[in-house]
């Protein structure tokens, strides 16, 4: 592990030794409903960290938040010491960090190989004026496909190289689009819920495959709902209930946190879900925001 | 009953066979619309006037025979002069479209009439391709009325406030529909126009059918009133049909929304054409509600079909409101379009409310088409001229809610109206459209739309 | 009775109205328009329905630079284009970021806008009101080849002018055919199509997507505008009330019909939309003219009009039925509904 989280005390908003992301004072509201409402928050680089909390509890709209997709009311953060809240999610992608997202989102009209190709950055062709000049990018291409083919092999797909990825199986699409992210090298990994949806045998390897993630130096942030999930390989937990971060540390010390059994035990598993709760957890689940 | 028999008239060949083929489109003549003969005034581009008054003892309107009227251009080049007929109309074709000063002689009035504001005996009409301007020229019988001396901007901002909210109410009949049908379906509805200028030839056939059966000319209220409901009904009814035979099946086959759209706009063409290709392509006026000479109130003009419409439509919106608002069907209705998914799991048959909302908003849409129609004209593509403006309200307001639709096509009818203030007549959508556009770039979720959650 | 009406049908003449319809000037404009539409459409997934309005922009253009400000005829085509350009530009600043429908209405709600400003008195220094700008190709003409007034193959014929622009369009169409069909298979095209699948995974994967759509809007918006270009060079005439938004689903009905995303459907789905066109409307004008349809049931005036319904009929047909056109694969039209 490149740096040390042994020494960082485990209450909620505590500074890390080596921050690669940090967010400040986040808030997030949609039509008086606070989704977000974190104070601060640092992310370790080198490391696994996994973000936790019930369904409703704003995992998703952070993500998003961290990750340009939306824009918050108030707040700030930076990456690698850098101020980023004026990014593009594109920008964001460009300086290496990326995300997948909860429902999968594999072009499901490319092949899998142009899936892939799609993720290698700075592409010469991708300039409308040089694309008409083949000669002037042909070099690259064969260069990252030599690359993607190797991605492939290495998660398992390479049989279908050439196949519509609209004819994957689900746990073959967040394969993919763990696989895709990772053609930009990128420094960060946001991956959204990878196990949502994935078939129980598929998870060990989706698992392993995030860990070879940290082992090759990438910093991974994952959402998950499922406390079991994370146990395995998860360096440090950060628990979010209700938008704010209630708890983080290691999943040791996480599970016997009274706060976070509360949140996951506490009044909301006995009591019916309100209307807005209800709304988020389906609008977490249907397409694009499309609802 | 000569209505019948020119119908026989012109199925009746000298061979069973033409007969044969009579009755078939005598029996497809409902759907169809074949067009009844001798209906309507055809009219040709030009410009046209309707000239009564009430008459002082009688109380009754009655027309202005003989009246002079003279066309120029607007550049004083003179094109044409004319008298009013026995009907108190007036009618010159005009080559090419553009703008006329059309001037009365007031001097050539019955005796007693004047006009109600002698400032206005010379009005400007623009003319459209192939379509004919209407001027109206208000006439009063007996003293001078009110008006005259108030601030003639000030009377002018009123009369084109009033105009707007009419414009807008009546968009607004078209508009709820469409909103809805996106709402529950995410659905952008392109053949809404053609259901609104379905309504309009509805109201027209139901004239012609009381023509022949000589309810019309005296009884022009009832006739009028029936076909307002046959324009609910049939219009409703259209609506379920294109829901239950169309649109359903493709959900079900879980047709993507684009393809929808699409089949939307084969619809709208499909339509717009069949009525083109069975009435033709001129303008028709209702004639129950025609050539009603305006009454002030204050100092509005507005005629008496106009203030009729314009109260119905206030009272069919506020009776949508509250059905939206309080009924179960109307709760469901919203539910629906707040959240399809969340409204499936709670028990709601989703696809019973998106019928609903397809019946209501075909009867709403066919009223507003009788409501534009009485106002301006019945024309093939009357719906489709309007389309764009209900559009825009729809945007403006915020695309899926109700409310946003009414308040979205109230500032459209208003934007278009008042802003012939500053800019030229014929470029008076203009205005509206870029008004929408304005508004996209400000607040991309319409005046009154939430803001969408990603991800 | 079938048979004797069939032989008494003038086959020579349908044959050679229909053939003439599929390659003559309206067939290769739409054909030029549908592959600008299919950059937007088939693939960046952008709801263009207001493509006439780049056709106008295109024709006017033109129009307004020969006629109005008396410049140089080559120098014409250049402000056509950036006629549609700018027309991209002004429809893509303020849409582009909002969800697709809006377009759609915006570009449908553009087309008119242009339209009635260019028949407005207003404007009428700049674009002569409704009568339109007129005889203004001659100089492109003068470069034809072809001199003579007629030009006749057995049972065809064109006027020399109409055979000159007819060829120049055709090579066009197919010249922008193949740098369409370069550019889809480029780094450039992936991107497109990537945003076409779905915007959010394209902008996740650090493609700017708003600008990528712009850039498509601008491409197929100047193609549109060529085409409407060789329109009016064609008519050596520009009237507003020629680019009415039905033109626009005419293009759609074109791209389907061929199938959306491919590179060669404009082409072949143009020549197929205007040859039946063409075959419809003459066998009904012959019926017509020989009596076999009662004058009560259609008349000549009637028979243009059933163009249209026909095209309204085939547009819901394709959808229902076909929507991956006529030589499009069921199975990638399958993939939208997983």
């Amino acid at each position: 592990m490149p740096a040390d989280l042994s020494t960082v005390a485990h209450e909620p908003g505590i500074p890390k030794p080596d921050p690669i992301l940090t967010v400040e004072n986040m808030r997030k509201t949609f039509g008086g409903l606070v989704a977000v409402d974190v104070d601060k928050l640092q992310i370790q680089r080198g490391v696994i960290t996994a973000l936790i909390g019930p369904n409703g509890a704003g995992k998703t709209t952070f993500f998003n938040l961290l990750t340009s997709f939306d824009t918050p009311d108030s707040g700030s953060k930076t990456f690698e010491g850098k101020p980023i809240d004026k990014k593009a999610p594109h920008e964001l992608a460009r300086m290496g960090m990326v995300r997948t997202f909860q429902l999968t989102k594999s072009l499901t009209k490319l092949t899998v190989i142009d899936n892939m190709k799609l993720g290698a950055k700075r592409q010469r062709g991708e300039n409308f004026f040089r694309s008409l000049v083949p000669p002037l990018w042909d070099a690259q291409e064969r260069e990252i496909e030599a690359r993607a083919d190797d991605l492939l092999k290495r998660f398992k797909l390479d049989h279908m190289r050439e196949e519509f990825a609209g004819t994957l199986s689900g746990g073959q699409r967040k394969l993919l689009e763990m696989a895709r992210a990772l053609m930009s090298s990128p420094s960060v990994i946001c991956l959204d819920e990878p196990m949502a949806g994935v078939n129980p045998a598929l998870t060990q390897s989706l698992l392993e495959h995030v860990k070879g993630l940290r082992d090759e130096g990438i910093t991974v942030i994952f959402v998950e709902h499922d406390m079991d999930v994370v146990r395995d390989i998860s360096d440090w937990v950060v628990v979010m209930a209700e938008g704010r971060v209630i708890a983080e540390g290691p999943h040791e010390t996480i599970g016997k946190n009274q706060a976070v059994i509360d949140a996951y035990l506490g009044a909301h598993h006995d009591a019916p879900l309100s209307v807005e709760e209800e709304a988020e957890q389906l609008s977490d689940g249907s397409p694009g925001g499309a609802t | 009953m000569g209505q019948l028999s020119a119908l026989q008239r012109r199925f009746e060949g000298n061979d069973g066979q033409r007969r044969l083929i009579g009755l078939i489109m005598l029996v497809a003549a409902f759907v169809m619309s074949v067009p009844f003969p001798a209906l309507g005034q055809e009219s040709d581009q030009g410009v046209r006037v309707r000239l009564q008054y009430q008459d002082a003892e009688s109380g009754e309107n009655v027309p202005a025979v003989g009246v002079v009227f003279s066309v120029t251009q607007e550049d004083g080049t003179p094109v044409g002069d004319g008298a009013t007929d026995d009907n108190g109309e007036f009618f010159l074709a005009v080559e090419s479209a553009g703008r006329f000063n059309l001037t009365i002689d007031p001097t050539t009035l019955p005796a007693g009439v004047t006009l109600r504001d002698p400032e206005r005996a010379t009005l400007t009409v623009t003319v459209d391709a192939g379509r004919a301007a209407s001027a109206l020229f208000g006439l009063q019988s007996g003293e001078g009325g009110a008006g005259a001396d108030e601030s003639d901007t000030l009377r002018r901002v009123l009369q084109l406030t009033t105009e707007g909210i009419k414009l807008g109410l009546f968009l607004a009949m078209g508009a709820i529909g469409l909103s809805l049908i996106f709402g529950t379906t995410g659905l952008v509805n392109f053949a809404h126009a053609e259901m609104i200028t379905w309504g309009m030839f509805i109201v027209f056939l139901v004239e012609g059918f009381a023509e022949g059966i000589g309810l019309l000319p005296d009884q022009k209220l009832l006739t009028i009133a029936l076909g307002a409901l046959a324009a609910l009904v049939v219009g409703g009814a259209t609506g379920w049909l294109m829901n239950r035979f169309v649109f359903a099946p493709l959900r079900r086959k879980g047709t993507p929304l684009i393809s929808q759209m699409v089949v939307t706009i084969g619809f709208g063409i499909l339509a717009r054409y069949v009525i083109l290709y069975f009435f033709g392509g001129s303008s028709r006026f209702f004639k129950s509600v025609s050539g009603q000479s305006a009454i002030s109130i204050g100092v509005v003009d507005i005629t008496p079909s106009d203030l009729i419409a314009v109260i119905l439509s206030i009272v069919v919106l506020v009776i949508v409101g509250l059905l939206l608002q309080r009924t179960r069907i109307g709760r469901a209705m919203r539910a629906v379009s707040d959240n399809r998914d969340l409204a499936e799991s709670s028990g709601i048959d989703v696809q019973r409310v998106i019928s609903q909302v397809w019946s209501a908003g075909g009867a709403l849409a066919a009223l507003g088409g009788l409501f534009l129609a009485q106002a301006d004209q019945v024309l093939w593509e009357g719906g489709f001229r309007v389309l764009l403006l209900i559009f825009a309200g729809v945007t403006l307001g915020g695309l899926g809610t109700a409310y946003g639709a009414l308040v979205g096509c109230l500032l459209i009818g208003l934007g278009v109206q008042l802003s012939t203030l500053f800019i030229p007549i014929e470029l008076k959508n203009v205005g509206a459209l870029l008004v929408m556009a304005v508004v996209l770039l400000i607040r991309p979720q319409g005046i009154l739309g939430r803001k969408e959650r990603i991800g | 009775m079938t048979v004797p009406i069939l032989a008494a049908i003038d086959w020579a003449q349908i044959v050679q109205l229909t053939v003439s319809s599929a390659i003559g000037v309206e067939a290769m404009v739409f054909a030029m328009a549908a592959i600008g539409l299919n950059i937007h459409f088939g693939y960046t997934g952008l709801l263009n329905f207001g493509h006439v309005g780049f056709m106008a922009m295109g024709g006017y253009g033109v129009g307004i630079a020969i006629v109005t400000w008396q410049l140089n005829p080559y120098l014409a085509i250049l402000i056509g284009v950036v006629f549609a350009l700018v027309l991209a530009l002004i429809l893509g600043v303020p849409t582009l970021r909002l969800r697709a429908d809006y377009l759609a209405i915006v570009t449908i709600a553009a087309s008119e806008v242009i339209r009635i400003m260019a028949r407005s008195t207003t404007l009428r220094g700049l674009t002569r009101g409704a009568e339109g700008l007129n005889e203004f190709a001659g100089e492109y003409y003068s470069l034809s080849p072809f001199k003579q007034n007629l030009y006749e193959w057995g049972p065809f014929f064109f006027t020399g002018n109409n055979l000159f622009i007819v060829i120049i369009g055709w090579i066009l169409v197919i010249l922008l055919a193949v740098m369409v069909w370069q550019l889809m298979r480029s780094p450039w095209g992936r991107v497109l199509k990537a945003i076409r699948e779905d915007e959010d995974a394209a902008r996740a994967l650090g493609k700017n997507a708003y600008w990528y759509k712009m850039q498509s809007l601008m491409l197929g918006g100047a193609i549109g505008g060529m085409a409407g270009m060789l329109q009016v060079i064609a008519k050596s005439t520009v009237q507003p009330d020629t680019f009415v938004p039905v033109i626009t689903f005419f293009i759609w009905t074109v791209l389907i019909l061929g199938g959306v995303g491919r590179v060669w459907s404009p082409i072949v789905g143009s020549m197929i939309f205007w040859g039946l066109l063409a075959l419809m409307e003459n066998l009904l004008r012959q019926f017509v003219a020989e009596g076999w349809i009662p004058p009560s049931l259609m008349d000549s005036n009637q028979v243009g009009i059933f163009r249209f319904i026909l095209v309204g009929l085939g547009l819901i047909a394709l959808m229902t039925f076909r929507p991956q056109g006529i030589f499009g694969s069921r199975e990638e039209m399958a993939l939208d509904a997983r």
